[in-house]
């Protein structure tokens, strides 16, 4: 026997979890720490039977909530007040007393939820709760249905498990209706709320502006931002460029509005062709591996410094392909305006003028120049950090005679303006350097913590070279070791390339490109002959034997012990007996006289005894048949 | 298994089978299942193949009060019930009961007796007792009747209605003896002073605790409920047939399974059981469409019988 009353606590409180745990992380913490509270009151109140909150005083509370937060109220900041109502509201429910109408409302403000959770994220969690919350949701109203119908407190176990399945019916129903959905309805490619609202958010990772000295720390976030289908590459070769900053404004660098025309072509080098799958972010550059040649797939803007933008990448999710050749060098003509790219900062310490003065000496041609700057930063023994950051007025002062410790940017920034100093054109390129790569998926997952920003610097005959001045640090792992990923990376590793196809045939999914494939392969198959390869098939049979199996053990799991039993035995009589007539209507009693054979009458006696009576057979009996079933 | 009253009932059809009633051991079961079951029995046979001699071996060896009613057409129904005769001495009008009251009652060639009194008698066997002039008179129990006709005459007969043979639990042929058991018989001669001699093998009230074990003991499962309304809505859906078993055919199915189960010595119902009586039970309720009049009726009622599927599991 099972109380009616606890089944449906538990399930309500299973809808409520269902409903806030993927918005959870998003409201704020007043919410959190309230549903928290009340979810546990809610438990002991709902133990004891007794109520200690109703009438005005929750009213009230949830009351002054809704008015701070819809104060809150914004175009651009819809969900999240929103969201934090809801889940104000759920919580005073979860204390009040149960009944039908607060039953059905926790189940609707938890249905509120969760649909503003896809708001927010569109990551496969949502499908999982959602097909969770159907699921149970459909069981809670059929139990409520049933506890409004009846009278006692309780219900047998057995009656609780014909609820359960009839339950289950529905939303298993519901599935092929839910396939018909995915093909025919229209999508959003992207979380439209949480993306809107998350453009003033904190930049750590790339960003369009390099000013090194802003901030003490560098948080280390591990947001995917694109991942890239493509083979394996060495780690030496893994630059992914996206903007090319090439004037310093102040004390940061920033990319120039003036449209640089420039005849450049690509060096030497191994051509690699990959498809980028981004996350949806507020850039309008796109990454490439270095160096980029061309980008097909989507309309891009392309500007001779080998930059890529496109206005179609705010739209939402997509994907491009590119062909990038690996090299270092971009070869230009003479031509190039050498006055721009050695402006320098207005403001520079006597110290760095007189180091640049120095280097200047050591050599007369450029390359010599270069390689005494480099020798510089090698034999400085500087740290490659995101703690403890240069932070004066003077950054790039502090960081190369002080502090000697810094990220990315301090050194490329320092590289860059050393160079323009010493008479060399140089930029800062801006991107992300490395990525894991996903032997599952077969692609590079990139994330924002990998975002790096190096050099390229002009020399009179050779074009841009790429110079990476973190290398130069003391700490720098040495390239072409990828760590050993423990369990934890190795799951990680599983979950991401789940959520790379995941993006790829459920986000992206896009109806007029499967009826082009569709179309595509009619055509291919219209020109296809029938050939039969005998050697093909062997790969498609362990797959057919294995859904054999899986057929056959439901049917197995499906069929009583007594079905199974009896198909035994007249398969058994009919090998024995082949002439005699066994059809559906023939009985076994009636077997047994036909057939005189002492073991059929025993089995037929003691099976209908058992049947025709509705008796279960008891154990002994059983065996007993079994027996007898073998001796036939 | 512990079935009361079984074996005396089995020693009866046993003595009757070996002893007087040779050949006939499907009609005197039959018999004796209408007996147990409460119902009543139509045999269906030419003359001279033993029906009133199966009737009066019957009411012999189980002991029971016999009484016989051989019908012709200006049979009237008081002739069946009994009527109120002035008794001048008491200067009152009393009650005479006719053949009715008997345990089993044979009625001879029903098929002779005008529609009048055949309803006057199958309304009898049906509420077990009669009203004659205002006064209702409970007829004896245990109550068998036990009518003939002969389907081959037709001159003078009144042929008794589809709704009217509904009432009879179970309609039965006697059928021609086996050749030797026929030459035993011709050599015997006819043995109707042997059983006016007959002794009593049970009493009533043997006949009527195991009536009452039939009725309530014998379990019958779901499973056998659904293969008879199986059975019966089969006959409804068959092509030939106009209209197939009713709902009291289906009640008769399952009451004289009970008792064939009985007689089996079980004490729950098998699909067997409702094969064999299915066809007796069964048949003569059938009303075939005008084109397959000529049809068997059993012949059919067989076929459809083999089509459905015993419950195995």
């Amino acid at each position: 026997m099972v109380n009616i009353q606890t089944v449906l606590n538990i399930l309500a409180y299973s809808v409520t979890l269902l409903g806030v745990v993927p918005v959870f992380f998003y409201i704020d913490m007043a919410p959190r720490l309230i549903f928290v509270a009340s979810l546990i009151c809610g438990c002991a109140f709902d133990l004891k039977e007794r109520y200690h909150l109703h009438g005005l005083p929750p009213t009230l509370v949830s009351l002054i909530f809704f008015i701070v937060y819809a104060a809150q109220f914004s175009r651009e900041n819809l969900v999240v007040p929103a969201l934090n109502i809801l889940v104000i509201l759920l919580s005073v429910r979860l204390l009040s007393e149960k009944n039908v109408r607060n039953y059905l409302q926790l189940l609707a403000l938890s249905l509120f939820a969760l649909a503003g959770s896809s708001l927010l994220s569109l990551s496969m969690t949502f499908l999982l709760f959602l097909f969770l919350f159907l699921i149970t949701v459909a069981i809670f109203l059929v139990f409520l249905t049933f506890s409004t119908f009846t009278s006692g407190q309780s219900i047998p176990s057995n009656e609780l498990k014909k609820i359960l399945s009839v339950s289950l019916l529905m939303p298993a129903a519901s599935i092929p209706l839910l396939l018909l959905f995915f093909v025919i309805l229209p999508r959003t490619q992207f979380p439209l709320w949480h993306f809107l609202n998350s453009r003033g958010g904190t930049v750590a990772g790339f960003s369009e502006r390099v000013e090194p000295g802003a901030a003490a720390e560098v948080g280390v976030r591990k947001n995917v931002v694109f991942r890239v289908q493509s083979i394996k590459i060495d780690y030496a070769d893994l630059y992914w460029r996206g903007i090319v900053l090439n004037t310093i404004q102040g004390k940061a660098w920033v990319r120039s509005q003036k449209r640089l025309v420039e005849e450049v072509s690509a060096g030497k080098g191994r051509v690699v062709r990959q498809t980028v799958y981004p996350e949806p972010s507020a850039t309008p550059y796109l990454f490439v591996l270095n160096l980029p040649q061309t980008i097909y797939g989507i309309r891009v803007e392309r500007e001779t410094d080998y930059v890529f933008r496109s206005s179609a990448l705010r739209g939402g999710r997509m994907r491009y392909d590119t062909i990038s050749v690996l090299t270092d060098t971009i070869r230009g003509r003479p031509d190039i305006e050498r006055v721009f790219y050695l402006e320098t900062p207005v403001r520079l310490s006597a110290r760095v003028i007189s180091l640049a003065a120095d280097l200047a000496r050591r050599g007369k041609r450029d390359e010599e120049k270069i390689s005494a700057l480099k020798d510089f930063f090698l034999s400085g023994k500087y740290a490659y950090s995101t703690t403890n950051l240069p932070q004066s007025a003077d950054p790039i002062d502090e960081f190369l005679f002080e502090k000697k410790s810094g990220h990315c940017e301090f050194f490329a920034s320092s590289f860059a303006i050393m160079l323009r100093l010493i008479g060399v054109p140089s930029r800062l390129v801006g991107g992300y350097r490395g990525g894991e790569y996903n032997t599952i998926g077969g692609y590079y997952l990139i994330t924002e913590e990998m975002a790096h920003v190096w050099v390229e610097a002009y020399l009179e005959d050779i074009g841009w070279l790429k110079i990476d001045p973190s290398e130069f640090a003391v700490n720098r792992a040495p390239p072409g070791q990828t760590p050993q990923l423990g369990l934890y990376g190795k799951l990680r590793l599983i979950s991401d390339s789940f959520s790379y196809y995941w993006n790829q045939t459920v986000i992206n999914y896009d109806l007029e490109k499967q009826v082009q494939i569709l179309r595509e392969t009619n055509a291919l198959l219209q020109g296809v002959t029938l050939s039969f390869k005998p050697e093909k098939l062997l790969y498609a049979l362990p797959l057919l034997i294995f859904a054999a199996l899986f057929i056959g053990a439901i049917k197995w799991r499906r069929s009583s012990r007594e079905e199974r039993l009896v198909r035994g035995f007249l398969k058994k009589v009919r090998r024995k007996y082949p002439v005699a007539e066994i059809t559906p209507a023939t009985g076994l009693k009636e077997l047994a006289e036909v057939l005189d054979d002492p073991d059929v009458s025993q089995f037929a006696d003691i099976y209908c005894a058992s049947l025709y009576r509705d008796r279960r057979l008891s154990a002994r009996e059983f065996t007993l048949l079994r027996e007898v079933v073998s001796r036939l | 298994m512990n079935l009361p009253k079984r074996d005396e009932i089995l020693h009866v059809i046993d003595t009757l089978v070996t002893k007087y009633l040779r050949g006939k051991i499907k009609a005197v079961e039959l018999s004796v299942i209408a007996l147990l079951s409460g119902g009543h029995i139509l045999l269906e046979d030419i003359p001279g193949l033993g029906k009133t001699t199966l009737a009066l071996a019957l009411s012999g060896a189980l002991g029971l009060s016999f009484g016989r009613i051989q019908c012709t057409s200006d049979l009237m129904p008081s002739d069946i019930t009994g009527l109120s005769i002035f008794n001048r001495e008491e200067s009152l009008f009393k009650f005479i009961k006719g053949p009715i009251f008997n345990n089993i009652v044979l009625m001879d060639e029903i098929n002779r007796a005008m529609p009048k009194t055949q309803s006057a008698m199958l309304e009898a066997m049906e509420e077990r007792r009669v009203t004659v002039e205002g006064t209702t008179y409970q007829l004896p129990s245990p109550f068998l009747v036990i009518a003939t006709q002969n389907p081959m005459e037709q001159v003078g007969t009144y042929r008794l209605p589809e709704s009217q043979m509904d009432r009879f639990l179970i309609r039965t042929g006697i059928g021609y003896p086996t050749g030797s058991v026929e030459k035993a018989i011709i050599k015997g001669g006819s043995i109707r002073d042997e059983i006016k001699n007959m002794q009593a093998l049970v009493s009533s009230e043997d006949i009527l605790a195991a009536q009452k074990f039939v009725k309530e003991e014998i379990y019958i499962s779901d499973k056998i409920v659904d293969y008879i309304f199986q059975l019966v809505t089969e006959t409804r859906k068959h092509s030939p047939i106009l209209s197939g078993i009713s709902t009291r055919g289906g009640i008769n199915i399952a009451d004289s399974a009970k008792a064939h189960a009985f007689l089996k010595g079980r004490n729950y119902v098998i699909p067997e059981d409702v094969k064999a009586v299915a066809v007796p039970v069964g048949a003569h309720r059938l009303v075939l469409k005008m084109e397959n009049e000529d049809l068997n009726k059993e012949e059919l009622l067989d076929s459809v019988l083999k089509n459905i599927a015993v419950p195995l599991v």
